[in-house]
């Protein structure tokens, strides 16, 4: 048995297949999760760069933990919905590049975390980031809206 | 209501989206972009009210709230432009109708919210927790817009009610 075989006889798929609403409600959990994880994240490295800078960088602490529960959420129902059509994702440039964006986007929210310890600006308030923190905060920004924007174009973009 | 449909449909704008590749999917793109500028203010303003942020004042936190009423633009107007795009499609929807509601919905409890707790909540030290009834309208808001999201996403799924 091949791997899309086996993900489409895995009893997440045919649950997937079989209740009219488990899609629906997986795809608008998808949507949620998305929410929460891109919104905080676009919140965070806008207050690295500058903006709203009288709020402290440790506040930010708690909404991490909103950001990890989005995450989390989102892989769960991400996996959720590749199991309905494996080998239409499989083959999909536009997915993967999609997947490329999210983990060099949470790759980079590591980095925000170890530039700002690094540079003890982690617990200051009104002090202006470092330089390459700031580098950083943009191009996560930049690596989220990208995924945004993969991410709906897998429903444009026909492959084969 | 058939008749503003009608002209929504026939109009140059309705037209322009149909005629277009694009522009549907440069809307949605946009939209979720807005929908998460949005939450995420949404969840630091609600978090903090809530008492899960320590540390900040509330007027310092507040400093996210204009983008919060630019992300709700960004949807307001591309969600303009999907219903020109296809009114016959949304204004029957239940989706959509409720999405709608709830919406407004968001609306009152942002104007309660405006009268009720934002002007003593200025003079809150970063230490002071919010009252029981900032702490109601903070998680009214959250879950109010979970729903939101969760409504548009549905309505491709509830054309013809349930």
């Amino acid at each position: 048995m091949n791997f899309v075989e086996w993900v489409e006889n895995s009893s997440l798929s045919l649950w997937m297949a079989d209740s009219i609403w488990a899609y629906p409600i997986v795809l608008a959990t998808h949507a949620v999760g998305m929410s929460i994880v891109v919104g905080t994240i676009i919140i965070i490295d806008l207050r690295v760069l500058g903006y709203a800078s009288q709020v402290r960088l440790t506040s930010f602490n708690n909404v991490l933990i909103a950001t990890w529960f989005g995450a989390i959420l989102n892989f769960l129902s991400g996996v959720a919905l590749f199991t309905v059509d494996p080998e239409h994702f499989l083959y999909h440039p536009i997915f993967w590049t999609k997947i490329g964006l999210v983990i060099a986007g949470l790759l980079f929210v590591y980095l925000l975390l170890r530039e700002l310890k690094a540079s003890g600006q982690d617990t200051s308030e009104r002090i202006e980031s470092s330089r390459k923190a700031k580098t950083i905060a943009s191009l996560s920004m930049l690596l989220w809206l990208g995924a945004i924007v993969a991410g709906r174009l897998i429903a444009y973009v026909e492959v084969n | 209501m058939v008749d503003v449909l009608f002209w929504m449909e026939t109009s140059a704008l309705g037209q322009l989206m149909r005629d277009s590749v694009w522009l549907f999917p440069a809307a949605e793109i946009l939209h979720f972009v807005g929908l998460s500028l949005l939450m995420g203010s949404v969840i630091i303003v609600d978090l903090r009210l809530l008492g899960c942020i320590e540390q900040v004042t509330l007027q310092a936190v507040y400093k996210f709230l204009p983008l919060a009423l630019i992300g709700f633009s960004i949807n307001l107007l591309t969600g303009v432009l999907f219903c020109f795009t296809d009114p016959f499609r949304y204004y029957p929807n239940f989706a959509f109708r409720i999405k709608f509601f709830l919406i407004v919905l968001a609306g009152l409890n942002a104007l309660w919210f405006k009268l009720a707790v934002y002007p003593d909540s200025l003079k809150m030290s970063a230490h002071e927790n919010a009252g029981p009834v900032a702490k109601l309208v903070a998680l009214s808001s959250l879950l109010i817009w979970i729903a939101v999201i969760v409504m548009g996403r549905m309505i491709p799924y509830l054309e013809d009610g349930i």
